[in-house]
């Protein structure tokens, strides 16, 4: 049978994606083929919130066990937007809250083709801030939608006065 | 090392790709932005927060990417190289927050890093330690190495000059 996802955030429906299901399949079995498909989210985390026609979806249950074909996940991850100074269009991520900024920029930077460097982001804010590296996303008070910008936070380059 | 010169149109080609995104990063950030291809110079007016006066940053390309290019803060004109006066004054702040790459060297403003023809020894810079422009490339990767800056396209340098002029306030001298 063909179920359809619908990833939601804030009400909206971000993404939605269809997938054909053995009738005798799991529930948890379903959700490792969503997040194996969508790519930015782990199937504990679809199983964490997974509801058809507002029941609530049980791992253990074979999927015809529920009448609903259309499956509803609200996503807990920060949808960060990033821009980076090479490139003229921006990039989606999904990271979760508790991911290290450092972290964050390194993959971003990486999926940009920065091969070098010490990347970390800068805010759109006014006035713009570098953020802490060392710090969690969510320490740094980034939201869900919220745009950043690589940025190399190496220091400026001291020289021998000898 | 002899540097072979690069005929400015092929310098052109060669740089363009790389304006298409410094373009698009000026206008996400609201920098006005001009470049000037047949004299391969970049002009960019950045304002300090809070701020009302205009700083001129000026960068040019001749020989990119086999030289670095030459960055600097100039006057309303373009013209001038180096004066402090149209240099922003960089405000100390404590860790995680860097060392600023604006520099008073021997009452010169230099913007300090790899990717600055002016920072070198042969550009009247500090650094003799770089080797020459032509090996910015290789001193960009060492400084990155040692938690230094690293920018090796022109919206990346941008960015990076721009992260610390927002660290500055007044003019350095």
């Amino acid at each position: 049978m063909t179920i359809l996802l619908e990833v939601e955030e804030q009400g909206d429906i971000l993404r939605s994606l269809e997938i054909e299901l053995g009738d005798h399949e799991t529930v948890e079995a379903a959700a490792m083929r969503f997040a194996d498909s969508l790519g930015f989210l782990e199937a504990e985390e679809i199983l964490e919130d997974l509801t058809a026609e507002g029941e609530e979806l049980e791992r253990t249950q074979k999927i015809h066990h529920y009448h609903g074909r259309r499956w509803r996940h609200r996503h807990r991850r920060l949808r960060v937007i990033v821009y980076a100074p090479r490139h003229p269009e921006p990039r989606e991520f999904f990271w979760k809250r508790t991911m290290i900024v450092g972290d964050a920029a390194k993959e971003a930077a990486k999926a940009f083709g920065y091969i070098a460097g010490n990347p970390g982001f800068q805010t759109f804010t006014d006035p713009p801030k570098v953020l802490d590296n060392a710090k969690t996303l969510e320490t740094e008070h980034v939201h869900c939608g919220e745009k950043l910008e690589l940025v190399d936070t190496g220091g400026g380059v001291y020289y021998s006065r000898q | 090392m002899e540097v072979s010169i690069i005929p400015a149109s092929e310098t052109r080609i060669i740089i363009e790709p790389e304006i298409y995104g410094a373009q698009a990063w000026a206008e996400r950030h609201g920098v006005i932005f001009a470049w000037i291809a047949e004299m391969l110079e970049l002009r960019t007016t950045l304002v300090q927060p809070g701020g009302s006066i205009n700083f001129y940053l000026r960068g040019r390309f001749d020989n990119y990417r086999a030289v670095a290019p030459e960055w600097t803060f100039t006057d309303a004109t373009w013209v001038a190289l180096g004066r402090l006066t149209d240099f922003p004054k960089p405000i100390t702040q404590p860790p995680p927050r860097t060392a600023s790459i604006f520099l008073n060297f021997q009452n010169r403003g230099v913007i300090c890093a790899p990717f600055n023809r002016l920072a070198y020894a042969s550009g009247s810079g500090p650094h003799q330690d770089w080797g020459g422009p032509e090996q910015w490339l290789v001193a960009s990767n060492k400084a990155s190495t040692a938690g230094q800056v690293r920018a090796d396209t022109v919206g990346d340098m941008l960015q990076v000059i721009r992260r610390d002029f927002l660290r500055t306030s007044g003019r350095m001298g």
